[in-house]
């Protein structure tokens, strides 16, 4: 069995284009959430995560770009920046023992959306060849295979804000059985554009469609999340792909355990939607072998709606009992949206930054805490505090749950 | 013509010089979809309808030859 280390991250969203930038401006607090400009009178109105200008075409040639959809250009470029930090030299690996996992929900609904109104405008021949490989959601798997040549075992995971903890989880598996030396994992999503928003409406419950620009879960002024478009990827190695390449100084965090709870049906009642969250909890600390009481840092889904953030919350005091305000709880991606099947990578990087830099980012917009939402959340200002170990919750529609557990 | 035939192959992100002579997938190595692209693009274009597998095997001066002499 081999022990899984995370060796690189590279990250871009609305909060930074690579993840000095990203880490610098969550410590600073700073709010990224920014009004759309879309035409649409029923999103005019809509606020959201949005990354401003992008270059891939410095590292990637315009002949791969034409045939990308934009969360497959994002997901390229945090690829590119994790393998950077990791220091990994592609061209010494056995490429059949490397595999790319990767979580997305949306789709690249903006390529879809335009081969739509060709289709309808022009006539079925003039659709764009291109649209067969980029609109799915496993186009930036295709894409970043091609770029690196990775011939291992692959996959990419749909399962809402559960998707990229899963993905990173499979991976996780694969090289712990000996299956892979190393894995590029993570989650890209785009969901700013008109024709995913028009999806995500849908769940309108859900989603703040209103004037706040404040996603500001567990307060009892939430209404719902506000979305961002992102790319957050990791790079993980087997111990002795760590040893064989004499980079073990590389190690910045190792994954121990990871749980999943899906409830099987769609409708259900809060002790139940409990009961499957916390299943997933204790199944992380099981595999990890690492008690609740041992956890230093919590890091939550925030759904921002009062049902999902108590399913959440309870869901944590049943598995932590008394310590479920000992351990430190934090949700920094309010400041720059939810990235959904993105925002588990997000998380675990965040979680990791934290655990390196002993700063846990504060929820700047929490004020007025939902008195039903037990936990030492981390409020007012950063904490500077020792971290050796975190939870990582995300959880989805169909109350669907992906925990993972890490150590320093 | 052959400069508005580079000029759709520029559009799929071809950059090295195109010589006359250059046959689209063994010179500039178009695949599948590019080669469904550059199609799509001459009939856009010139309003004329090319199979992609004969493109595949012409000289690219034999193509603007081709579109050139449907034009009339």
């Amino acid at each position: 069995m081999q022990k899984v280390f995370v060796t690189g991250v590279g990250t871009i969203n609305a909060a930074g284009s690579n993840f000095h930038e990203f880490w610098r401006n969550i410590i600073l607090n700073k709010n990224c959430i920014s009004c759309l400009n879309i035409a649409n009178p029923k999103l005019s109105s809509y606020w959201g995560g949005k990354i401003g200008y992008i270059s891939p075409e410095k590292y990637f040639s315009r002949r791969l770009l034409n045939k990308c959809s934009r969360f497959s250009k994002l997901a390229l470029l945090a690829v590119n920046e994790a393998i950077k930090h990791a220091e990994l030299d592609i061209s010494k690996l056995d490429m059949r023992r490397v595999g790319i996992f990767v979580g997305n929900n949306s789709g690249g609904w903006e390529k879809a959306r335009e081969g739509l109104k060709t289709l309808h405008s022009e006539g079925v021949e003039y659709v764009s060849p291109y649209l067969a490989s980029n609109w799915f959601p496993a186009a930036p798997q295709g894409h970043i295979s091609l770029v690196y040549g990775i011939k291992g075992y692959s996959k990419t995971v749909i399962a809402d804000r559960a998707s990229s903890l899963l993905a990173i989880s499979h991976a996780a598996k694969k090289i712990f059985n000996g299956d892979l030396d190393v894995a590029i994992v993570g989650g890209t999503e785009t969901p700013l554009d008109e024709w995913a928003l028009t999806f995500y409406q849908s769940f309108e419950e859900r989603l703040n469609f209103g004037s706040s620009t404040k996603y500001n879960p567990f307060d009892m002024t939430r209404n719902g999340m506000i979305l961002g478009e992102g790319a957050a990827f990791l790079i993980l190695e087997s111990a002795e792909n760590l040893h064989k390449r004499e980079a073990l100084q590389k190690r910045i965090a190792e994954v121990k355990g990871f749980g999943f709870s899906s409830p099987g049906k769609f409708d259900v009642n809060f002790s139940y939607a409990v009961k499957q969250c916390a299943r997933a909890m204790q199944k992380a600390c099981d595999e990890s072998g690492i008690a609740p009481s041992e956890i230093d840092l919590i890091s939550l889904d925030g759904a921002a709606n009062a049902f999902d953030d108590a399913v959440e919350i309870y869901a944590i005091q049943n598995i932590f009992g008394d310590n479920a305000t000992k351990a430190y709880a934090f949700c920094p991606k309010t400041f720059f949206g939810n990235t959904i099947g993105a925002s588990g990578a997000f998380d675990l990087i965040l979680s990791i930054a934290a655990m390196q830099n002993s700063i846990i980012p504060c929820l700047a917009h929490l004020k007025n805490v939902d008195p039903s939402c037990k936990l030492n959340f981390v409020i007012n200002k950063n904490r500077k505090v020792a971290i050796n170990s975190s939870m990582v919750i995300s959880r989805g529609i169909g109350h669907v749950s992906s925990v993972m557990i890490i150590t320093k | 013509m052959f400069n508005k035939i580079c000029e759709i192959l520029h559009k799929i992100g071809i950059n090295d010089e195109i010589n006359k002579h250059d046959l689209l997938k063994d010179n500039l190595g178009l695949d599948s979809t590019e080669m469904a692209f550059f199609v799509i693009e001459i009939k856009r274009v010139f309003g004329v309808d090319i199979e992609g597998s004969n493109c595949e095997q012409m000289q690219i001066i034999k193509i603007a030859d081709f579109v050139q002499d449907r034009m009339k």
